[in-house]
């Protein structure tokens, strides 16, 4: 009974958590690009703003839509982001939704997002809507090759498939970042999520100046401000996803309030750092074409991504 | 002794159901009620069979070892029994009320007879019988695809034919090899002989290529998208979708580890066979246009993951693969039914013309869409539950090897390359626009939306219950067949089997997903009641930057970036590939072959003449001995 009312109480921890934290790291990415675009950027409510007008502006179905799966799509898109919030270990709290083999389950929930989008795209019977279901399921099928290779590098180096395994491996070995396998997996990883997330140079599927917004095009009101804290939250857990299985762990140590403030602090940087990457790299390039972005990723990154894993065999 | 006649009461039902069948012809509700008797009843018996043996651990029924036809269950055929006939049995529902074949009645008995036939290949323990009755199927196959209205029919079954029965050949050889040499036709492990290592290596390849042949794995795949292009839906949802893969993937772990015991290099090179199965298999389908061939390329592509569980040479690899094998039976079968429907209600099945039918029939789509997501393996259904296993099992055994990691990776990209592929079939079939000329279609009659229901309830509750059917179904021949080895549990932590119990728990995770979802829709309809959603019929059209016209985006154009950028390969796919390489083999035998038919009467021919011989040595070592 207490382990269902523990459960219950970090099912809602990480639901409100996860989703803030998501909306405040949507806002550093805002704000920090329009930095470099020497432009001033929102204020830190920005995203809370956007997400409660959203939820009041009207809303449409277009006709020749198919309502159900046009409505649950973002529901979808959400819930399954969410679950990975709940999968994903932190160090010094006992993981009470991870299990044998999760990593394997977590690389599918976060493919979920784009199927949603996919799907809530195809619904809309808009032609916009239909051609960036297309992008995403090219874009999810070049990036999902090299980002499995550069999580299996970390499989073969830690000898398990459970997150909190992995965690445990570098809390007493280091992080695998340390290492040059470790290295390379970590940076096809941060492309290929670059990708995930679809921003630019791979903001393909929802190219603004191409194809209005693709698979949102037809989405407003409260289905859309879903689907943008389904994405806020997304930024938010695979920064956290790549801060787990590469950068050492998110841990909280509770054993001195120093120590609790120092391990907390440490745990932001490792959240940011990815971030930050992600954020940077979006504002500096331009847009891909969407079969430039499958060359690339097919040919080089994952020629990449397997080097690491090569390494990885050869224990470096 | 109850349990011996309700085993034997299985392949003998369907057949006189068929011999009076038969004799009817005509179409009748007498007809009707003995097709459904026929097919419902070996279905009923096997599934009791199943219950009472897997859970409540009734010993498992056998014939007499001195009777002749040596019929026995064990723990390994009775998965494949128990669905060869269950999954029969749905099609014959899905089949009472329409099929599209010549002669309905000669439809109904080949239905039947090929339960029957399959049902005695997987029970029996002498190679003689099982090889006869194995050849049945293959003849019933031949058969089921001529019944097709369409010209190309007779083509494609002659190539299914003579493919599988080149394949079956090679089996009949090493089967009198080992009459001659053990002068026993038992299916038993090959013990010590006289015989060369090679002979036996020889032996057991030849076998294992008769099975994956007929599973429809790589380079032998060939025939499988020309039958589900022209067969009846209901044929190929029986044969090469589900039948074929409980028997090959059957017969392969029975080569692999009751015959043989694989392990190094034989595992790595059935691995590598399933990892190109899968490979050529998902790249092929991406490209396709017409549905059926589409859902075909799967058949093959997922074939790969369950000779790749079976080959990565550990229990937890064995589990996933026949484990799959099931699921893969469910979904694909799931999926044939609905592109029937699809075709029926029509009249196409090209892709491109195709669209927008998820408000006309919502009941096949959402069947559709479950049999879709399950082969993708999305999470919380059971192509997930048996792809995590195979994973599990392949980076297990890439801890000795690396290839299989190399394996892992593939597998798990080709599941990315699979959704993408069914994306576009949800998309281009049920999605998108509505062709104007689909105003009047209907949805599938009540029978065959049953038959699709029951399959896509199966899809999700093997999905939430995979450790159920892991333990009552999979663990026990996949132990039996390979006692683990102890090291395992040291280094490898996920592969201990009292934590894979209690490992992926997908009914709490679902009942979370689902909890959060209805809260969410809750909260949005609290949100959204003020401002009730625009009513459709009021007119909001798609917003296309105010152009007049609708521009179709069709799902035939989903992947050309990916075309273009592999068109060297897909060129060799599309001047026949594989095929060619067959015409040069049959060049060589041309005076022997020269018509199909010619061709089929020799292969058939020379593969009874080698089981009268191996039963010939089997009786004089007997005699001898």
């Amino acid at each position: 009974m207490l382990n269902q009312a523990f459960m219950l109480v970090y099912f809602f921890a990480v639901l409100f958590f996860a989703t803030n934290a998501g909306l405040f790291f949507s806002w550093i990415d805002r704000k920090l690009t329009a930095r470099l675009q020497w432009r001033v950027g929102p204020p830190l409510y920005q995203p809370w703003a956007d997400f409660l007008k959203l939820l009041h502006k009207e809303q449409i179905i277009p006709v020749g839509a198919y309502g159900a799966a046009f409505v649950l799509a973002p529901f979808i898109s959400f819930a399954s982001v969410l679950l990975v919030a709940l999968i994903l270990p932190v160090g010094g709290i006992p993981p009470p939704f991870g299990f044998v083999g999760d990593l394997i389950v977590v690389l599918y929930l976060l493919a979920i997002p784009g199927i949603a989008a996919m799907i809530g795209g195809s619904a809309s019977a808009n032609p916009y809507g239909s051609v960036g279901a297309s992008r995403e399921m090219v874009l999810l099928l070049s990036y999902e090759l090299p980002l499995i290779a550069a999580l299996f590098t970390a499989v073969v180096k830690t000898g398990s498939l459970q997150l909190a395994e992995i965690l445990n491996y570098q809390l007493q070995n280091g992080a695998l970042a340390l290492s040059a396998s470790g290295f390379v997996a970590l940076c096809a990883s941060l492309l290929a999520i670059q990708a995930k997330l679809s921003f630019a140079p791979f903001d393909i599927p929802d190219a603004k100046t191409e194809i209005v917004a693709g698979p949102y095009t037809e989405y407003s009101g409260p289905l859309l401000a879903l689907f943008k804290l389904a994405h806020a939250t997304l930024l938010f857990v695979c920064s956290w996803l790549v801060a787990t299985v590469f950068l050492g762990g998110l841990v909280v140590d509770f054993s001195s309030a120093f120590s609790l403030v120092q391990s907390l602090a440490v745990d932001a940087a490792k959240l940011l750092a990815p971030l930050l990457f992600f954020s940077v790299f979006k504002a500096i390039n331009p847009r891909a074409k969407i079969d430039q972005a499958l060359k690339w990723f097919w040919l080089y990154l994952t020629a990449f991504a397997l080097i690491g894993l090569a390494l990885a065999f050869v224990r470096w | 002794m109850d349990n011996c006649l309700v085993m034997l009461s299985i392949p003998v039902v369907p057949a006189l159901a068929s011999v009076l069948i038969a004799a009817l012809k005509r179409a009748s509700a007498i007809r009707d009620a003995l097709y459904l008797v026929g097919a419902l009843a070996p279905a009923t018996a096997s599934a009791y069979l199943l219950y009472a043996i897997s859970v409540l651990g009734v010993s498992a029924p056998s014939l007499p070892q001195a009777a002749l036809l040596q019929l026995a269950i064990d723990p390994l055929n009775l998965i494949s029994l128990a669905f060869i006939n269950c999954l029969g049995a749905v099609i014959a529902l899905y089949s009472l009320e329409h099929v599209e074949a010549r002669e309905v009645w000669l439809h109904h008995v080949l239905v039947l007879l090929t339960m029957s036939f399959a049902s005695v290949a997987v029970l029996a323990h002498n190679y003689v019988v099982f090889a006869l009755f194995w050849l049945f199927c293959t003849l019933s196959l031949f058969f089921a695809i001529r019944l097709s209205l369409t010209p190309e029919a007779e083509k494609a079954a002659y190539k299914a034919l003579l493919i599988l029965l080149a394949a079956d050949v090679g089996m009949a050889f090493s089967i009198a090899y080992v009459a001659l040499t053990y002068h026993t036709l038992e299916i038993a492990p090959l013990g010590q002989s006289s015989a060369p290592w090679w002979a036996i290596g020889l032996v057991v390849c030849l076998m294992a290529v008769s099975a994956i042949a007929k599973a429809g794995g790589v380079p032998l795949h060939t025939w499988i998208p020309d039958v589900a292009a022209e067969a009846p839906t209901s044929i190929t949802a029986l044969f090469p979708a589900s039948f074929d893969k409980l028997l090959g993937i059957y017969k392969l772990a029975v080569v692999c580890y009751v015959i043989a015991s694989i392990s190094g290099g034989w595992c790595v090179a059935i691995a590598a066979i399933g990892a190109a199965t899968m490979v050529v298999g998902v790249m092929m389908a991406l490209v396709q246009k017409d549905i059926k061939r589409l859902l075909s390329f799967h058949a093959i592509s997922q074939v790969g993951y369950m000779i790749m569980g079976v080959g990565t040479g550990n229990a937890l690899g064995l589990i996933g693969g026949l484990f799959h094998m099931v699921n893969h039976s469910i979904y694909k079968m799931c999926l044939f039914l609905t592109s029937g429907v699809v075709q029926r209600a029509t009249g196409t099945k090209d892709i491109d013309r195709l669209g927008g039918l998820a408000k006309k029939m919502p009941v096949t789509f959402a069947c559709a869409l479950v049999a879709a997501m399950a082969i993708s393996g999305v999470p919380p259904l059971n192509g997930f539950a048996s792809k995590w296993l195979i994973y599990q099992a392949a980076l297990l055994a890439g801890a000795q090897n690396p290839v299989f990691t190399i394996f892992a990776v593939v597998a798990a990209a080709t599941s990315a390359l699979t959704l993408a592929s069914f994306i576009k079939y949800i998309h281009g079939v049920f999605l998108g626009s509505t062709p104007s000329s689909f105003e009047e279609v209907r949805d599938a009659g009540p029978l065959a939306k049953l038959a699709m229901v029951v399959l896509a309830l199966l899809c999700i509750a093997l999905g939430l219950f995979p450790g159920l059917a892991v333990k009552y179904l999979f663990a026990q021949p996949a132990f039996g067949l390979i006692p683990e080895p102890m090291h395992i549990e040291a280094t490898w932590t996920c592969c201990s089997i009292g934590v894979f119990f209690s490992s992926w728990a997908p009914v709490f995770a679902t009942a979370l997903a689902l909890a959060s979802i209805l809260l969410g829709l809750a909260v949005y309809a609290w949100v959204a009641s003020p401002r009730p959603i625009e009513p459709v019929s009021e007119g909001v059209k798609p917003f296309v930057c105010g152009e007049d016209l609708l521009p179709v985006f069709t799902g035939g154009h989903f992947y050309s970036p990916l075309k273009e950028l592999l068109k060297p390969l897909y060129g060799i796919g599309e001047r026949g590939g594989f095929d060619i390489a067959y015409m040069k083999v049959a060049k060589a035998f041309k005076p022997l072959l020269r018509s199909p038919k010619g061709a089929a009467a020799f292969l058939l021919a020379l593969y009874l003449a080698l089981l009268a011989l191996s039963v010939c040595a089997a009786l004089w070592g007997g005699v001898v001995g």
